[in-house]
């Protein structure tokens, strides 16, 4: 409860801190005018272009591949810090075994992943 | 302390459905996950509220912004139109949240549910709520469970691949 | 819980999140210096001693600079993103257990009295913060997509979108890193850990305990693959070098802050050196015994302090900070070796970068478990 008292002043602190710092070269930096090609977006010899709509594909299959993954990894967490209590009840070879089969599937998945060379960039 | 959470949870959310802009609801809604693992940690579900905060604003949200980021911007903001509602939709959506909202009353003081959690067994509620508590659940009384989904999520990586790498449509 | 607790308390948060902050010049001018070294030249060394106080001078420098924004920008993320990037590392820090705990005697201020109190050395103590900072620092992404896509600029918005498909693939491989630190010491709390990692290196067999004397009981010592596997992955989530694709000046101008300048852009390098600041300060907690120095115990410390001649009110005190600063020490071991390494390596290729993440990492990770897990089940 106090550490969440905590964390909220923390973020508040620096929200604060980092509005401060804007706030202070806002008002002391010089005010120039600006005109159409200093305030255009950067660009090196070339004229300036718009923004491009064609981004590969891969960018979104590593983000879903991340959550999956990610997932499967946050369920790891649990077993790993329970596992001495598991070992020293006896339960040893019983969580070893169905963790052992839960890793199975998850390399299983990530040697297909990588095997079709969806993470292939070029 | 619940709340300033529970207020902030249902500003950011309110947001998410009233604003026309889709990157400032995206980030909304990015808002509400936050806040919503801050609502675990109040509750002492502290492995939760972290693993609301890894899965869900480190990893689901960051794939909806990068979706946004892309499709959206100056030239073509999705502008999502007005929707005709006649007054009969509108009495309804009322009496519907009215509703909802007589109902959690109704509940909370309905006594069946309070003394569910009573103060003698809520620090019960509490040990079990630990980490190696869940742990423990998950990997005996759930297991079969636990295994299963652990199938899904495979299937779901061949899944996601194939239609990734399928051709035709918009890209290659 | 009186008022007085709860202000120290508060001034304590502030004191280690303006140390965090601090710590960033200091680290620019390290690297500027040790560039300059390692490639046979002198660095800036005119303004103030060995040009230490240059950097202060930069600051007014940036303090004064124009205010400008490309005329596309979407104008309130501009700003918001450099501000949102200073959270994570700042709340990630907090979170790390820097010393001892130490008490302040009874003091009175304005003839009141105010009782002793005990003051962790961290932000918060939570017994979770294993798992809090891997979660606050997944938040560090969204500043960065916010800066390249609020920019309206071609090179930020391919810049942030490399940077997040970097930071969430490496994210993968150190989580699956810390799963054998977690096997051993079977705890989310950091400080729990460093108490773990007291005296010379002792394993359990079959209910009969092992001795080396000559070793710390360090956590590399158990787990040298995952510590390999996290020392990688700490450079690619902080996109340093050689991992810094998202701003291969080559490719793409400067990455995701091109279009900023001033003081925003410098709250970018905080965060940056702020994100190698925890990554250094975790590996030495978890596999480098955090603030405690091999073979001395923290009693023995106090006690050496006493007999030489330290009054009992600072004794917790002063052994606390000078645990602290033994912790300082590892830290910047491990900082100079971020820029070490920086001046020395050869930058990656993308698809290397994916490939050596995703093909390499992650896999030896799960075999780190797995065979972390077969060996304690025989051991017992």
């Amino acid at each position: 409860m106090t550490a969440l008292f905590a964390i909220l002043f923390l973020i508040f602190f620096v929200l604060c801190f980092g509005a401060l710092l804007l706030g202070l070269a806002y008002i002391l930096g010089p005010k120039k005018s600006p005109n159409a090609i200093k305030s255009s977006s950067y660009e090196c010899g070339l004229p300036s272009s718009e923004q491009v709509n064609n981004v590969p594909v891969k960018y979104y299959l590593t983000a879903i591949l991340f959550i999956i993954f990610d997932i499967e990894v946050i369920f790891i967490y649990p077993w790993a810090v329970a596992y001495k209590d598991f070992l020293t009840a006896g339960w040893g070879l019983y969580i070893l075994v169905a963790m052992l089969i839960f890793i199975a599937l998850f390399l299983y998945g990530l040697i297909w992943e990588i095997r079709s060379k969806a993470l292939d960039w070029h | 302390m619940f709340y300033f959470f529970a207020i902030l949870l249902l500003f950011s959310a309110i947001i998410v459905v009233s604003t026309k802009n889709s990157m400032t609801a995206i980030l909304a809604l990015t808002g509400t996950m936050i806040v919503q693992a801050f609502l675990f940690f109040l509750l002492k579900a502290y492995f939760l509220g972290a693993v609301q905060l890894i899965v869900y604003t480190g990893a689901v949200m960051v794939l909806f912004v990068m979706v946004i980021m892309i499709f959206n911007n100056d030239k073509e903001v999705f502008k999502i139109p007005e929707p005709p509602m006649s007054v009969w939709l509108k009495i309804s959506a009322v009496a519907w949240f009215s509703g909802l909202v007589s109902g959690i009353f109704l509940i909370s003081k309905n006594s069946l549910h309070l003394t569910l959690v009573t103060d003698s067994n809520f620090s019960n509620l509490l040990k079990d709520m630990s980490i190696n508590g869940l742990s423990q659940v998950l990997f005996t009384k759930y297991l079969l469970a636990f295994e299963v989904m652990g199938v899904f999520l495979l299937a779901i990586t061949v899944g996601v691949i194939s239609i990734a790498k399928s051709r035709g449509g918009t890209h290659e | 819980m009186d008022l007085m607790n709860i202000i120290i308390n508060g001034i304590k948060i502030i004191f280690i999140f303006l140390l965090m902050v601090q710590i960033v010049p200091l680290l620019v001018w390290i690297e500027r210096r040790a560039s300059a070294f390692i490639q046979n030249r002198f660095g800036p060394n005119r303004v103030g001693p060995l040009g230490l106080t240059q950097l202060l001078a930069d600051l007014i420098k940036f303090l004064f600079k124009e205010e400008f924004i490309p005329k596309n920008a979407k104008k309130s993320l501009f700003y918001l993103a450099p501000i949102l990037a200073l959270i994570p590392g700042a709340l990630a820090f907090g979170a790390i257990p820097l010393s001892v705990p130490f008490t302040i005697p009874i003091f009175s201020f304005f003839s009141k009295e105010f009782g002793p109190y005990l003051i962790e050395f961290q932000s918060y103590n939570l017994h979770f913060s294993l798992v809090f900072i891997l979660g606050v620092s997944a938040l560090g992404v969204y500043s960065i997509l916010l800066a390249g896509w609020a920019s309206a600029n071609k090179y930020s918005l391919f810049g942030a979108l490399r940077a997040a498909a970097q930071v969430i693939s490496y994210e993968l491989a150190l989580g699956v890193s810390l799963v054998g630190v977690l096997l051993i010491y079977s705890t989310f709390n950091l400080q729990t850990i460093i108490n773990a990692q007291q005296g010379a290196f002792a394993f359990y067999s079959s209910g009969l305990l092992y001795t080396v004397s000559f070793l710390p009981n360090w956590g590399i010592f158990f787990q040298p693959l995952g510590f390999v596997l996290f020392f990688i992955a700490i450079f690619a989530e902080t996109n340093r070098h050689p991992f810094d694709l998202p701003e291969a000046e080559a490719e793409l101008v400067a990455g995701y802050h091109t279009e900023y300048g001033g003081l925003k852009m410098n709250m970018f390098y905080i965060a940056e050196y702020g994100h190698m600041l925890v990554g250094s300060a975790l590996m030495t907690v978890l596999f480098f015994g955090g603030y405690q120095i091999p073979f001395v115990s923290t009693a023995e410390i106090s006690q050496f302090l006493s007999s030489a001649g330290v009054s009992l009110g600072w004794l917790s005190f002063i052994t606390s900070m000078t645990l602290f600063s033994v912790f300082m020490i590892k830290v910047f071991i491990f900082l100079w070796i971020f820029i070490w390494v920086r001046w020395t390596l050869p930058r990656f290729k993308y698809d290397q970068l994916m490939k050596l993440g995703w093909t390499k990492l992650l896999p030896l990770g799960v075999l780190n478990t797995v065979i972390t897990a077969i060996i304690l089940f025989i051991l017992k």
